[in-house]
């Protein structure tokens, strides 16, 4: 990171946009962490199962992935097979990232129609406890198509403008996988 | 097998686009989208597949939540009194750290359900004791680290585990506890090579910590040697789910580090929660493509086909298990591990269950087998993270660490073909197989 008196403005929003991102993601860990605590808790101490926290649980679950994926992780973070990338001259990883960049942009965006089609659809229906409609429930999955289509084809230009996300030094991955 | 039907080329595709280094997760996701788009059926099913299925798989939570119980335990000294204690219990014999690394992965492997976390954690902190002083060479400690490490998810709790008993509706309690004698046997033989290597090539012998010391050693390591029976036993009494011991377990852990040990810091919780949200984010965007796939896999009826075909070839439950045994381990070297279980494990276990292997001890020869997939050369994960943290080349910890899984894939073969060596501690709790 440079330092801040000299970034520029947009630079700027971007870090403040990334350390809001990542505290909705601890808030969202902290949340699941204590439901199901409060869970626990409550079927021992009072024999009342609480309802609510499994769902809130599994919320914090789909939207932790989905928001961590679109707004958290960095390019790094992901689960890759850099047998082949690793090796290639740059030009070549150039080549590869503009192709793979455009052919994820331009899937998504032709299944963007129909998610959008299938989540609006499930207003129908309510979550069983917390009566939350589910076509807010599943929203984050559009938000998680559009980052994805926004990152790729940024990372396709810069490829284009010769810079890859690798250049830049680890920053200190935090692979959890197997 | 048609090789140019619209399944054909959905596979093609995330070969493809994954070795051109688009993510793993989103590769499958978009193969799956030209999949449907090419066979003319609703593309919202991809989104559908996605959402319902991290929406219905409740276990899976159990991911995050271990996790998150390693990484607190890694952010307090926990770890230091766990060390501590270890080294007064082996420290004394010769290649005493080495003995100490495997122990302490023995234990660790207890509280944390990832090998990364363990080799990432504990496994740095012994890799600078056995550094010090020009004792032990880097790769050696890097080689011992990341060979224990792979008992960290065999021995319970497990997020590979957990995986396996999603797609195998395996009981999950059950593969727990059958994890416990194949973790152990793996403890054994690595410290029978450690001893054996230390004896040849004349390792260091430490100062014996002494005998009166270790009942206070082990008293202050206590609360965290606690932490497994703690775990397990919250499991198997039936007081809770293996996805509540987790969040338990990160409870206990986060109590244990804020009251005995005093090594919690607001800071260092935000840190835990954000670098365990960003794992979970990992693994989940690996499981949604696997999902997907899965839908495209079903339909296309892969594993009947597979499991016919195998049936075709007579296979004896003992040949399968050598093939299945193979084919993992090749694949282990040159794929993510979740990956593999998420989506060639699937089309294997059809057959399995035709064969009349037993479901938990196909799980632990799966997960055994790509654990070890984890050290194995050109590509395991872990040999990379230990290039890391040493500084060493990868391949003189390859070299280092060969001896290591030469043994650990004579484990891996006990295991397979003595299932009674798996299922007899299950069977005592009352498993039925």
């Amino acid at each position: 990171m440079t330092s801040s008196s000299t970034e520029r403005p947009g630079h700027r929003l971007l870090r403040w946009l990334q350390l809001g991102a990542n505290h909705v993601l601890v808030l969202m860990m902290g949340t699941m962490f204590v439901s199901f605590i409060l869970q626990i808790g409550f079927r021992y101490v009072s024999n009342k199962p609480l309802a609510w926290t499994d769902e809130v649980c599994v919320l914090m679950w789909l939207w932790g992935i989905l928001w961590g994926a679109s707004f958290v992780m960095s390019n790094r973070d992901d689960i890759r097979f850099d047998v082949l990338t690793g090796h290639v001259p740059r030009p070549v990883k150039r080549v590869l990232t503009v192709v793979v960049s455009a052919a994820i942009v331009a899937i998504l965006l032709v299944s963007l129609p129909a998610s959008w089609s299938y989540i609006s659809f499930m207003k129908v229906e309510d979550s069983a406890a917390l009566g939350i409609r589910m076509d807010f429930f599943f929203s984050i999955y559009i938000a998680f198509v559009v980052a994805m289509v926004v990152r790729h084809a940024w990372l396709g230009i810069e490829a284009l403008r010769n810079r890859l996300f690798d250049d830049e030094p680890d920053a200190g991955p935090a692979k959890e996988a197997a | 097998m048609n090789l140019f039907s619209p399944f054909a080329m959905t596979v093609y595709l995330i070969i493809a686009l994954s070795l051109m280094g688009l993510p793993i997760g989103l590769s499958m996701l978009a193969s799956s989208i030209m999949y449907l788009f090419i066979t003319g059926q609703d593309m919202g099913i991809a989104a559908e597949q996605l959402l319902q299925g991290l929406n219905n798989s409740y276990t899976l939570l159990a991911i995050p939540l271990f996790i998150l119980a390693a990484e607190i335990m890694n952010m307090g000294s926990l770890t230091d009194k766990l060390l501590g204690f270890c080294n007064a219990i082996v420290g004394r014999f010769r290649g005493g750290l080495g003995h100490v690394n495997i122990l302490s992965s023995l234990i660790f492997s207890g509280m944390s359900g990832s090998a990364i976390a363990d080799a990432a954690g504990v496994g740095r902190m012994v890799i600078s004791m056995m550094t010090r002083g020009g004792r032990y060479t880097p790769a050696y400690a890097a080689a011992v680290t990341a060979a224990s490490a792979v008992i960290g998810p065999i021995i319970p709790p497990s997020i590979p585990l957990v995986l396996y008993g999603l797609i195998s509706d395996a009981s999950i309690g059950f593969l727990f506890m059958a994890g416990i004698v194949p973790g152990l046997i793996l403890g054994v033989v690595l410290m029978a090579m450690n001893a054996y290597l230390a004896r040849v090539r004349n390792f260091p012998v430490e100062e014996a910590v002494p005998l009166r010391q270790i009942p206070g050693i082990t008293f202050r390591a206590l609360p965290a040697l606690l932490m497994p029976v703690v775990l397990l036993g919250g499991i198997y009494s039936g007081v809770m789910t293996p996805t509540e011991a987790a969040a338990v377990a990160a409870l206990y852990a986060l109590v244990i580090s804020t009251v005995l040990y005093r090594s919690v810091t607001l800071k260092g919780a935000y840190g835990a929660l954000l670098s365990s949200g960003r794992s979970m984010a990992t693994i989940g965007i690996l499981i949604s493509g696997a999902l997907v796939f899965n839908y495209v896999v079903t339909r296309e009826n892969i594993p009947v086909t597979v499991s016919q075909v195998l049936t075709a070839m007579e296979l004896t439950p003992l040949t399968f298990l050598l093939m299945v045994n193979i084919i993992l381990l090749i694949l282990g070297a040159l794929l993510e591990g979740g990956t593999i279980l998420l989506v060639i494990v699937p089309i294997l276990i059809p057959t399995a269950k035709l064969l009349g292997i037993d479901m938990v001890h196909f799980g632990l020869v799966v997960t055994v087998n790509l654990m070890i997939g984890l050290i194995t050369p050109p590509y395991g994960l872990l040999l990379f993270i230990m290039g890391n943290i040493t500084g060493q080349s990868i391949k003189s910890i390859v070299k280092e660490t060969l001896p290591f899984l030469a043994v650990m894939i004579g484990a891996l073969f006990f295991i397979t073909y003595v299932p009674d060596a798996v299922l007899w501690l299950p069977r005592m709790f009352g498993y039925q197989g």
